[in-house]
């Protein structure tokens, strides 16, 4: 999950608003089969990818060294082992660097609707009013390759280790065998491919608003506030009983959020904390968030991650019968432009639970705190 | 269980389940796939030009069905194709083989209804089971 922020103003954005999202759809490929024309990664490029991450992006061309700056551990984990990331799976991810993918990925536009905390949202560059960019995806084809291959792995594994499985997905061994030690390996070299991936969609984003705006990119001053993993598990330093423990830290359906101060807070947010990026439904809003010294000691550094589902995507499609969900978007004054046509039902805005409530149960439990609410003017799906 | 087209889904909060009969494995193996490649686009606009032949191994019947459908994930993203027809010659039982052919064309933007990309075939749980008239498995796709 991925934060821009921009100079530009809602109502510099307004009137031009089809032709951002217009801009948006042509330039990062959505939905089934998406992959690039414009390049393909070659099988040594794949490699750098894996091991290299963001930076890889920015050496070549995709972006700033200063986004680095605002990416989860540089957009780069330490430990990746590419060679451990199957043919197939590697195959699978080399044309599809740089595109959204479908279901709950998207790429929005939105405008700062409200502040809760204006120091922080200061230190965050967020003003009100001012329009910035989600983008939400990851690892791609890659990444479901990489699971699917190590279930196979860990099938055995659980065998081998006596572990009585309840379910043959939840097949796993112990964070510290072997196996897992090479799953380890290769996750962290699909969530490079995951920062690579949203470097290169941010990419994008800046030459469509600069196509549509006619502006340079010091004008539209489209700069990274955050990226950071979710569905990850990483080896991490907390206090347990008092004493500093390597702990495998599992975020799924989580986020990170590291409190003011911590050495993986970056520079510019170290005395509000690390941005915490929570995503709403495509009709209502999302917010930004800063991670709190209780998280540390209570979540061990985590926060929710989303809204989550109130209905099944059959539910979805069953309530968005008859119905045009794009009309009554436009009707709220957001423009969805989607690849396939029941990715827009499954996803409309009644299917998700209302994030406000979610993101208040966090930020009173002390978790994490609320900075800003982002209100959607534009989305494209899958 | 009497479903007209061999297959029906079922609700499943994030993703989508798909309850499958075939009188024989074979066309058990099939409907799933019909079941998978219905829930990606219409397939009745996707022609049977290019057959592509398939052929997996499993460590049991459900894993083979697993292997199988992750195959045509596998060729869908790979080759850039959409597959509308499927015929499995065997499925062997002792050997934990399947052998077929899936028949489609390149994904065409402009003619073929789009619907989702399908992440994942999963084992979350999967039941392939010998009844009194047919086969059936239950299975979950990751969208």
């Amino acid at each position: 999950m991925r934060l821009l922020r921009s100079g530009l103003s809602a109502t510099d954005a307004e009137e031009r608003l089809r032709d951002i999202v217009e801009a948006l759809f042509r330039s990062i490929p959505t939905g089934v089969g998406s992959h690039r024309k414009d390049f393909r990664l070659d099988a040594h490029g794949i490699e750098r990818v894996l091991r290299d991450g963001a930076p890889w992006a920015v050496k070549n061309g995709f972006g700033e060294a200063d986004d680095l700056l605002h990416i989860e551990e540089g957009g780069r984990l330490e430990g990746a082992r590419p060679e451990l990331v199957s043919d197939r799976a590697k195959e699978r991810g080399r044309p599809q660097l740089g595109t959204l993918g479908s279901g709950n990925h998207f790429t929005e536009v939105q405008r700062v609707a409200e502040i809760y905390d204006e120091t922080a949202a200061r230190a965050l560059g967020l003003e009100k009013e001012a329009i910035t960019v989600s983008i939400h995806t990851g690892s791609r084809g890659l990444g479901y390759q990489v699971c699917d291959d190590f279930l196979q792995v860990m099938l055995k594994a659980a065998r081998r280790y006596g572990i009585d499985l309840r379910d043959p997905q939840l097949c796993c061994a112990p964070v510290q065998s072997e196996e897992g030690a090479r799953y380890i390996g290769a996750m962290y070299a699909a969530a490079n491919f995951a920062f690579a991936n949203r470097q290169l969609i941010t990419h994008f984003v800046r030459q469509a608003f600069q196509e549509v705006f006619r502006k340079g990119p010091r004008e539209l001053g489209l700069e990274v506030v955050y990226d950071v993993c979710h569905n990850i598990a990483k080896v991490e330093t907390h206090r347990v009983g008092g004493k500093d423990t390597r702990l495998c830290v599992h975020r799924k359906g989580a986020t990170r959020a590291f409190p003011p101060g911590h050495a993986q807070t970056p520079e510019a947010y170290r005395d509000v904390g690390q941005p915490v990026l929570i995503p709403g439904d495509m009709g209502r809003y999302s917010y930004v968030l800063v991670g709190t010294e209780r998280a540390y000691e209570e979540t061990f550094g985590s926060t929710c991650h989303g809204a989550g589902r109130r209905m099944s995507r059959a539910a979805a499609r069953k309530a968005a019968r008859g119905r045009s969900i794009v009309r009554e978007m436009a009707d709220r004054g957001i423009l969805v432009r989607a690849d396939g046509y029941a990715t827009i039902a499954e996803e409309m805005p009644e299917a998700y639970k209302d994030v406000a409530e979610v993101v208040d149960v966090v930020h009173r439990a002390g978790i994490s705190r609320k900075v800003a609410r982002l209100v959607p003017l534009a989305v494209i799906k899958g | 269980m009497s479903v007209p087209r061999g297959y029906e889904y079922f609700e499943h909060t994030a993703d989508v389940g798909a309850l499958v009969r075939g009188v024989t494995l074979p066309r058990l193996f099939e409907n799933a796939s019909k079941a998978m490649f219905d829930l990606v686009c219409d397939r009745r606009a996707v022609r049977p030009r290019r057959a592509v032949r398939i052929a997996v191994n499993g460590s049991s019947l459900e894993d083979l069905l697993v292997r199988w459908l992750s195959e045509l994930l596998f060729r869908l993203e790979t080759d850039d194709m959409l597959f509308s027809t499927f015929s499995v010659d065997r499925v062997d039982r002792a050997l934990l083989r399947a052998r077929g052919t899936a028949r489609g064309e390149s994904i065409d933007r402009t003619r073929h209804a789009l619907r989702r990309e399908v992440k994942a075939v999963t084992y979350h749980q999967i039941r392939l089971v010998r009844g009194r008239s047919a086969w059936r498995v239950r299975i979950v796709f990751d969208v």
